[in-house]
């Protein structure tokens, strides 16, 4: 009932077809892979709004571009196996077995090199990333301090500087910011997803977390630990406004520049 | 004693009426578990009358009594109790324990055979699996358009809690309990696990332990997820004490299997079953409960502590009296990420030893399936602060936990490499478990990669808490678990019911599950990039497109699982009869008959080979058996003389 | 591993008593590593707690301190009792067992009379708190020892140790070792907590409501 040819005349098919046909493979795998890096995530994180989320958008690219290829190679040889040696029909006692190949000692050399390789490389692009998002706002001006406080469920934003609370968070472009988060009462996560950046907010201690705003538009402030009845309802609005306006507004909360 | 002795049914039935043991089935257990759990109630009342946390006290009272008398009343305490009076259980009696000549009764009470104890298992997870799935249809049902309100925020914020906990619950027992005690001790060449009433007993607890967790639900349900962080765990209604209580129950019946498995696979392999003889699954599933055996204790201490907040007023969450939430996560992640892995390598191991067999191929690089293996669960214990990233809790170790976490993808490279290598060139059979491997690699690479997004901290920062989340943790623990475990229910379906699989509906289940898993959570991963938190109960309409394509892909699963449901069950009633090695395996288990005896081997085997011999020359009948490595006695070699 | 060549149809015989000591004496030790897991977790929530010292609230003051008289009286009982145990079995000391056990129920009782003697409640403050769920986890040790240390009494009295039975005197004797590394380990906890509690933390601590992480550990500031 095996229609296939014989392991004897496997053997002898050229092993350099099958490596062709596989690369084939691959190769479409992996240009359909890095097409869809470039631009689906792109577009799904929608337009960066600080430079963190600059620097995520561009970590995220790079990382679906490096791991089209690996999930190329798996696809491709799962695919391959179905199109070359699938067998038609059921087992049956007595058919032949397959090749009886325990291992290959180079396969699994350039295997494990390249995804530690691979592995490194990965790595040290987030350390990189990690210090340029860590030391985004002590460049620059003197970064504005607001603190943060969650409660459930509002934010409630205050500008000890500028003397100023409001619930909604109002940031001058262009000028690094630094967060200090904290809770009242149980664990809030302020998240800003147009800018990038999160940190938890809990009860008793200060978090802190910073950014540079570098695109005027209305975001938004959200909550990501689920923090009792009302966590869908916690969120608010982040306008970034110029620097002139940021002032005017401050003065109109009756705060000082 | 031989295997003679053992299933030649007594003339007359086993005399000794010896105690009230022989009348105790889960009936009696559950009137005593009622009885005492009312008693405790009682007594809660007295003690903390009028007290603040007097809620908390009863509910806590109410369980724990209920559990203690379930498994009294199931005869749990029996063997503990004969030893202590110096009255050992006699052979008659550990015969009835192992269910001789019981029939179909052996499964409601505390019956010790392994087998028993596996199909009890089977039957357990799949209905904790329709429970969890039930409660995500309701989730996305609620989530089908921005704002459906079809669930009030309560409902939603408990059954999100549930769901996570209840598939949490059964992903972990999903293979190392159906197949671990069911298969390992056929595969192993044993005649039973190492402690048969812990077994029973490892079970009979999980059994206990669901009606306190779905007690949860008309308790006040619970309001923080099944992570249950504190300190909004210390705030919330009654219902957090059944998770609490589940958990604690849950921990014991782990540290039990886990224990027992682990003894089972290091000291009773068959004769010459070396270690590069054993088979992979068996190293999954050690791997697994090895794994959980010191990470579970972690969970239950961590919610031991949050007992004493909640019920007696400590401090150990509540900041203002020198407590700290910080602990909380700490602990529950030294247990929650060994436990992803407690999940994960039973599955992928059950597909590498299955791949073996319908690819007719020896495994790929067994000693890289090892060593991967040892790899995951050494690194696995060095990676759970990449959960708390975001937390600010230690910002500065955020660069050790993310190369941690990084190197465990080299591992897992490993594993893929194992089951790639064994595909090539193999004759390959594709039948339901086959195609289960396959759906793995497919799902596996795409919930490892994302997996690296999330190690990458920068990129933790924007994405942990958000749908990103949830739809990379369902690709592995469903994508690659469960998938892994629907192979393996395929696989070994013949041998633990003696008859087949149905073929058809598990194809149309297979590609109705696969395809709407698939859609559903890349939808999820769209919105999650997208910046949709997780657990919100409705959501800003720029999410609407993913969120329905979710529910759809969803209920696409849901109607899968049905299909599969229905073919499990009608097969199992009258199926075709299996024959005693359908896929033509090499693996011990296959050389029992159906239905496998009490005792499993009439004659313990002795190994010379390890399973994956495929396509290789046989050992020729004439020439010498190698000595069996572990031979206690010297072993007889086939075809000599008897 | 296929099915003909390899079962040997002759090669059964009964397994030996010493298979079933060790196998037994592996699931005791594997037990014991969990609960190992189970003490370090308390012990790391004690002081991960006291090192954070959150708000300067661990222990605040106004609340006793533990005495560690108790604690310590109560792991060198221990630690004899499983002298005596051991002594027994290495055949030089006639009534070792039931000493042992009277020991061990002694230590039990002293452990729940010292959490009576506590001069703070549970619900004081995080220090308090630990100071009791650790006394607890000793007393819920004590009580299986004592479970099984009268278990092997009664069976040495009925002769029920026979066989591979005799394996549970011994692995019993691992469980009594194991018990007082866990006593020690709860008692130094609770000493070094102690030993740090009295210093100047609560002054320095910012008022809740500034904006700072509060960093300040005993070891950082004076002592």
């Amino acid at each position: 009932m095996s229609v296939e040819t014989t392991p004897a005349d496997r053997q002898g098919r050229s092993r350099s077809e099958e490596l062709k046909t596989l690369t084939i493979l691959w190769a479409i795998f992996t240009v359909l892979g890095v097409i869809f890096a470039l631009i689906v995530p792109h577009h799904l994180m929608g337009p960066s709004a600080s430079n963190t989320m600059t620097e995520v958008e561009r970590t995220f690219t790079m990382f679906s571009v490096a791991s089209a290829p690996v999930a190329a190679v798996v696809w491709a040889l799962a695919v391959y196996s179905l199109m070359r040696w699938r067998r038609r029909g059921a087992w049956k006692e007595g058919d032949p077995d397959g090749p009886p190949l325990r291992g290959h000692g180079m396969t699994s050399g350039i295997w494990i090199f390249l995804s530690s390789a691979l592995c490194l490389f990965l790595l040290i692009w987030g350390l990189a990333a990690l210090s340029k998002v860590d030391s985004a706002a002590a460049s620059g001006a003197t970064p504005l301090e607001i603190d943060v406080t969650g409660q459930q469920w509002v934010w409630t934003f205050s500008y000890p500087s500028q003397g100023v609370e409001s619930d909604q968070l109002v940031l001058p472009v262009n000028r690094p910011v630094v967060f200090k988060v904290t809770s009242d009462d149980v664990i809030h996560s302020f998240w800003l997803p147009e800018m990038g950046i999160k940190v938890d907010a809990n009860p008793g201690v200060t978090t802190s977390t910073s950014t540079v705003p570098d695109r005027l538009g209305l975001y938004h402030v959200r909550c990501a630990e689920l923090c009792g009845l009302l966590h869908a309802d916690m969120e608010t609005n982040a306008r970034v406004v110029t620097s002139d306006d940021f002032d005017t507004w401050i003065a109109g909360q009756g705060g000082h520049a | 004693m031989t295997t003679a002795d053992i299933y030649k049914t007594d003339p007359s039935p086993v005399a000794p009426h010896g105690g009230i043991m022989r009348r105790l089935n889960v009936g009696t257990g559950i009137i005593a578990g009622i009885v005492l759990a009312v008693v405790a109630n009682v007594l809660a009342k007295k003690l903390a009358d009028g007290h603040t946390h007097e809620p908390d006290v009863r509910a806590v009272f109410t369980m724990f009594g209920w559990a203690v008398g379930f498994l009294l009343g199931m005869g749990a305490f029996t063997g503990p109790f004969r030893w202590l009076v110096g009255r050992d259980l006699t052979h008659a009696d550990e015969l009835f324990l192992a269910g001789k000549d019981q029939g179909v009764g052996r499964y409601f009470r505390f019956t010790t055979d392994h087998k028993v104890v596996g199909i009890q298992y089977l039957v357990l997870v799949m209905v904790m699996l329709g429970a969890g799935g039930s409660m995500a249809m309701l989730i996305r049902t609620d989530l089908i358009s921005p704002n459906s309100g079809f669930l009030g925020p309560q409902t939603y914020n408990s059954l999100v809690g549930l769901h996570g906990l209840t598939m949490i619950l059964a992903t972990i027992i999903m293979v190392t309990g159906p197949f671990g005690n069911f298969v390992v001790p056929l595969m192993i060449g044993a005649r039973d696990m190492a402690f048969p009433r812990l077994n029973a007993l490892s079970f009979w607890l999980l059994v206990a332990m669901l009606p306190i967790l779905y007690s949860a639900a008309f308790l006040g349900g619970i309001p923080m997820g099944w992570v249950g962080y504190t300190p909004i765990a210390d705030q919330g209604p009654p219902g957090v004490d059944a998770y609490m209580m589940a958990i604690l129950v849950f921990a014991v019946s782990t540290a039990v299997a886990g224990m027992n498995i682990t003894t089972t696979i290091v000291t009773m392999r068959a004769r010459g079953m070396t270690w590069t003889r054993t088979p992979i699954f068996v190293y999954g599933v050690l791997a697994s409960v090895v794994l959980a055996l010191p990470a579970f204790p972690f969970f239950m201490a961590a919610e031991l502590l949050l007992f004493v907040d909640r019920v007696m007023g400590g401090g150990f969450y509540v900041p203002n009296r020198g407590g700290q939430p910080w602990l909380y996560q700490n602990l529950f992640w030294l247990m929650g990420h060994p436990e992803v892995y407690v999940i994960l390598i039973p599955a992928v191991t059950a597909l590498m030893e299955l791949t073996a067999v319908f690819a007719r191929k020896p495994l790929f690089s067994f000693r890289i399936a090892v060593l991967s293996i040892i790899a995951i669960v050494g690194l696995s214990a060095t990676v759970w602060a990449h959960h708390m990233f975001a937390s600010g809790w230690a910002p500065d170790l955020n660069g050790p936990f993310m190369l941690t976490t990084e190197m465990i993808s080299i591992p897992t490279g490993g594993l893929f490499l194992v089951i790639l290598g064994t595909i090539w060139r193999g004759r390959i059979w594709t039948a339901f478990p086959m195609m289960c491997t396959y759906a793995m690699l497919w799902n596996f690479i795409i919930g490892g990669i994302t997996g690296i997004y999330l190690s990458d901290v920068p990129l933790d920062y924007q994405l942990h808490g958000s749908m990103f989340v949830t739809a990379h943790f369902h690709y592995t623990l469903m994508g690659a678990g469960l998938t892994g475990a629907m192979g393996a229910l395929g696989y070994w379906f013949p041998k633990m019911t003696g008859r087949m699989l149905g073929n058809t509906p598990a194809f149309v289940s297979f590609w109705l599950v696969q395809i709407g898993f698939n859609v559903t959570f890349l939808g999820m991963f769209m919105v999650g990039l997208q910046g949709q938190p997780r657990r919100v109960v409705h959501y800003d309409a720029s999410f609407h497109t993913g969120n329905t394509i979710s529910t759809l892909g969803a209920y696409c699963i849901g109607i899968g699982m049905l299909v599969l449901l229905y073919d499990v069950i009608s097969s199992w009633r009258h199926g075709d009869l299996a024959p005693m090695n359908p896929w033509g395996a090499k693996t011990l288990e296959w050389t029992v008959p159906n239905p496998i005896p009490l005792e499993n081997f009439a004659v313990l085997p002795v190994v010379t080979e390890d399973a994956y011999g495929y396509g290789e020359e046989p050992v020729p009948e004439s020439e010498p058996e190698p000595v069996p490595a572990s031979a206690g006695a010297e072993a007889d070699v086939p075809g000599a003389p008897a | 591993m296929s099915t003909e060549s390899l079962v040997n149809k002759e090669a059964f015989a009964p397994e030996e008593p010493h298979d079933f000591g060790e196998r037994w004496r592996v699931g005791a030790l594997l037990l014991i590593l969990a609960d190992a897991a189970f003490v370090a977790a308390l012990s790391f929530s004690f002081l991960y707690l006291r090192a954070l010292d959150t708000q300067g609230s661990f222990h605040p003051g106004g609340t006793g301190v533990a005495t560690l008289w108790w604690p310590w009286t109560v792991s060198a009982v221990m630690v004899l009792s499983a002298l005596a145990y051991w002594t027994q079995l290495r055949g030089s000391f006639a009534n070792g067992v039931a000493v042992s056990v009277a020991g061990m129920a002694v230590a039990l009782v002293l452990t729940i009379v010292q959490m009576y003697q506590f001069p703070f409640t549970v619900s004081d403050n995080a220090y308090s708190a630990a100071v009791w769920i650790i006394t607890a986890a000793n007393v819920f040790h004590l009580a299986l020892t004592v479970f099984l240390g009268l278990g092997i009494a009664i069976r040495r009295q009925r002769g029920a140790n026979r066989g591979a039975r005799d394996w549970h005197v011994r692995i019993v004797g691992i469980w009594y070792t194991w018990v007082c590394v866990a006593a020690f380990v709860g008692t130094l906890t609770i000493s070094v907590a102690n030993g740090t509690v009295g210093c100047p933390l609560a002054k320095d601590q910012p008022d809740p409501g500034a904006r700072s992480v509060p960093s300040s550990s005993c070891s950082s500031s004076a002592r």
